[in-house]
């Protein structure tokens, strides 16, 4: 009886892996396109940077649009793992390091790192202390050359 | 004949004076950076436009109706900014703005505010999450870019790094 | 960073328990010099960090990637010649430079010469080093040795006939080695000096900057503008004020910002190996003296190199 169950149990637990994996499969987009939607997103953040980080050295003083710069990074950053999905390290002209699949741990992690300084960033953003926000930017900055210095060749 | 040379000498203090006031205000407004500000803004938009037309192509399927929301925010966020980050001076340079801008700035303005209408639509489109309304509007926000190209920016742009 | 005191204070204190439980007398004399020798030491060791952090020692002599400790090397280096593993220079006696006088860590650095008289291959950045002070390279010999020794043996290099020949590096210094300590220019600036010192001698930015010709060795008349298969097969952009292929957009602002974060104008954010030499390194450094290499950099004359990946 017991052993029914538990027989039960996996041909049910193996429909559903395989329905999993079906489904993952039909979700799978084109690495060309994928590879170019990271890309634009990729662009999004570093024009976000820019212009903040103009701000951080002191060469603007105008801090136009910070709180929703680091609101989209914020929302880009939980996307990463998804924008890195298997297969996606050829299919166009990609710098993503084969380190993205093989340490995926570590690049979730780098990921995620991102994720929590743009949080924080929002905070700075909408607070009133300069210095706070500045230094927060280089810290958010220092978050990107985390994962670009493992993840990212030249 | 003294007298004028007394003249002369005070219109040349005045003049060397005045020439370090200018040099003095450049140095504190640095048009450049304002210039590379404005084009970090805009490469980011480009960014959002492309991620939109990916998805709006059935391109790709990672896209959420979330994340297209936090582009159209962005994309909102950066048009409120566009009339503060073209200051008058800021016209030469590496610098692809056409004078249009300053000479018909309420045009220039009302372009500005079209692209925050049509991305703040985009984000109410998205919320409701009908996929073909979401590529509809998307549309619509390239539109309200190239809208305010046309006039106001020169063609062929220069490399900017 | 972390204070080396305790750490110095605590031999010196044995020592001094030692003598004058058996020479009192003697004993109080020593108590009133040691802890001035104790201090010196510390003091040195205090300095020593800062050289370490600007010569940017670390990840060359640590294999991060095998999460190896620090500075007892095995970290792979490959280049056009084959592949190179750094060596353990942490202060074991047999594994690494334990048993080095000062003297041989003077030579090393100066000359390119190991104790045993053989020559480095200059995969090792003497040829840079050797325009440090003796003051600064006795004190990253102190704080070196103030650090964890390791026993981890060397890996031999991995590099093919002839290049292995290490004699053949005689020929090679003729050609392309200068040896002396910095001379500082007295038409320049201490700020214009010291920003040279930094990144000529310490920083060694133009190991990797400087393109190098067929046999390694580094093109003096395109300084720092760039190699195209630098380190780890990888391009290092041209970082004289070039207009069109080089930094000279930038202002010592930008290049200073960019040494502490990371961050270049336009938003992007260097990855691979700058990235490790911001965060060991350049990103350690005071304010200032971020400036100064800012500044100096940007005085090198432009070249017109353009660094493109072949497609």
């Amino acid at each position: 009886m017991k052993y029914r169950v538990n027989k039960t149990a996996m041909i049910a637990g193996l429909a559903i892996c395989l329905t999993g994996v079906a489904g993952l499969v039909q979700a799978a987009d084109e690495p060309a396109n994928v590879i170019k939607y990271r890309k634009s997103l990729m662009t999004a953040n570093t024009s976000h940077m820019g212009a903040m980080g103009e701000f951080a050295k002191g060469t603007v003083t105008f801090k136009g649009g910070f709180v929703e710069f680091a609101t989209a990074i914020n929302a880009i950053s939980m996307q990463i793992p998804a924008l890195f999905p298997a297969g996606s390290n050829t299919g166009a002209e990609t710098r993503a390091k084969p380190e993205i699949w093989s340490k995926r741990d570590d690049f979730v992690a780098a990921a995620k790192k991102l994720e929590t300084e743009s949080a924080k960033l929002i905070v700075a953003a909408k607070g009133t202390d300069e210095n706070a926000l500045k230094a927060q930017i280089t810290a958010t900055q220092q978050a990107c050359g985390g994962c670009h210095e493992t993840f990212r060749s030249r | 004949m003294r007298r004028s040379l007394v003249i002369g000498l005070a219109i040349g203090t005045v003049a060397v004076a005045m020439a370090g006031i200018v040099a003095e205000a450049f140095a504190q407004a640095r048009p450049l950076d304002m210039i590379r500000y404005r084009q970090s803004a805009m490469k980011g938009n480009g960014g959002y436009l492309n991620a939109l037309n990916a998805y709006a192509k059935g391109e790709v399927t990672v896209v959420t109706k979330d994340t297209i929301k936090a582009y159209a925010a962005a994309l909102v966020g950066t048009s409120l900014e566009i009339p503060g980050m073209f200051p008058a001076g800021t016209d030469t340079g590496r610098t692809n703005a056409k004078p249009e801008i300053w000479q018909k700035n309420a045009d220039f303005l009302a372009a500005a505010k079209r692209l925050g209408e049509e991305s703040t639509k985009l984000a109410e489109v998205a919320t409701a999450g009908n996929e073909a309304a979401m590529k509809e509007q998307i549309g619509k926000v390239a539109q309200a870019c190239g809208g305010c190209h046309q006039p106001f920016r020169k063609p062929l742009p220069p490399a900017a790094k | 960073m972390k204070d080396g005191d305790p750490m110095t204070a605590t031999p010196a204190n044995v020592v001094l328990k030692g003598l004058a439980s058996v020479f009192a007398i003697a004993g109080a004399m020593l108590a009133a010099a040691a802890p001035a020798a104790a201090q010196a030491n510390a003091d040195a060791i205090k300095r020593g960090e800062y050289i370490f952090r600007a010569a940017d020692c670390a990840p060359c002599h640590t294999d991060t990637k095998n999460k190896g400790a620090l500075l007892a090397g095995g970290r792979a280096l490959p280049t056009p010649f084959g592949t190179f593993y750094s060596p353990n220079i942490t202060a074991d006696p047999v594994n690494g430079i334990g048993k080095w006088s000062d003297g041989d860590f003077t030579r090393a650095l100066r000359e390119g010469v190991s104790p045993d008289g053989s020559h480095y291959f200059p995969v090792f950045p003497y040829t840079s080093f050797t325009l440090m002070t003796d003051q600064d390279i006795k004190d990253l010999k102190a704080y070196i040795f103030s650090l964890p020794t390791v026993a981890l043996a060397n890996k031999p290099h991995d590099i093919g006939f002839p290049f292995n020949l290490r004699f053949l590096q005689v020929g090679w210094k003729m050609l392309f080695f200068t040896e002396g300590v910095y001379k500082p220019d007295p038409a320049k600036s201490a700020e214009w000096n010291r920003g040279a010192y930094l990144t000529e001698a310490l920083g060694h930015c133009a190991e990797c900057h400087t393109p190098r010709n067929l046999l390694g060795g580094m093109d003096r008349s395109r300084w720092m503008a760039g190699s195209i298969d630098g380190p780890e097969g990888e391009m290092a952009p041209n970082i004289t004020p070039h207009e069109a292929t080089g930094i000279g957009e930038w202002d010592d602002i930008d290049l200073a910002y960019m040494l502490k974060t990371g961050a270049v104008p336009g938003g992007d954010v260097v990855g691979s190996l700058m990235a490790e030499v911001i965060r060991e390194s350049t990103s350690k450094l005071t304010d200032a003296d971020r400036t100064a290499m800012a500044k100096y950099l940007l005085s090198l004359p432009a070249v017109d190199h353009k660094i493109e990946k072949p497609r």
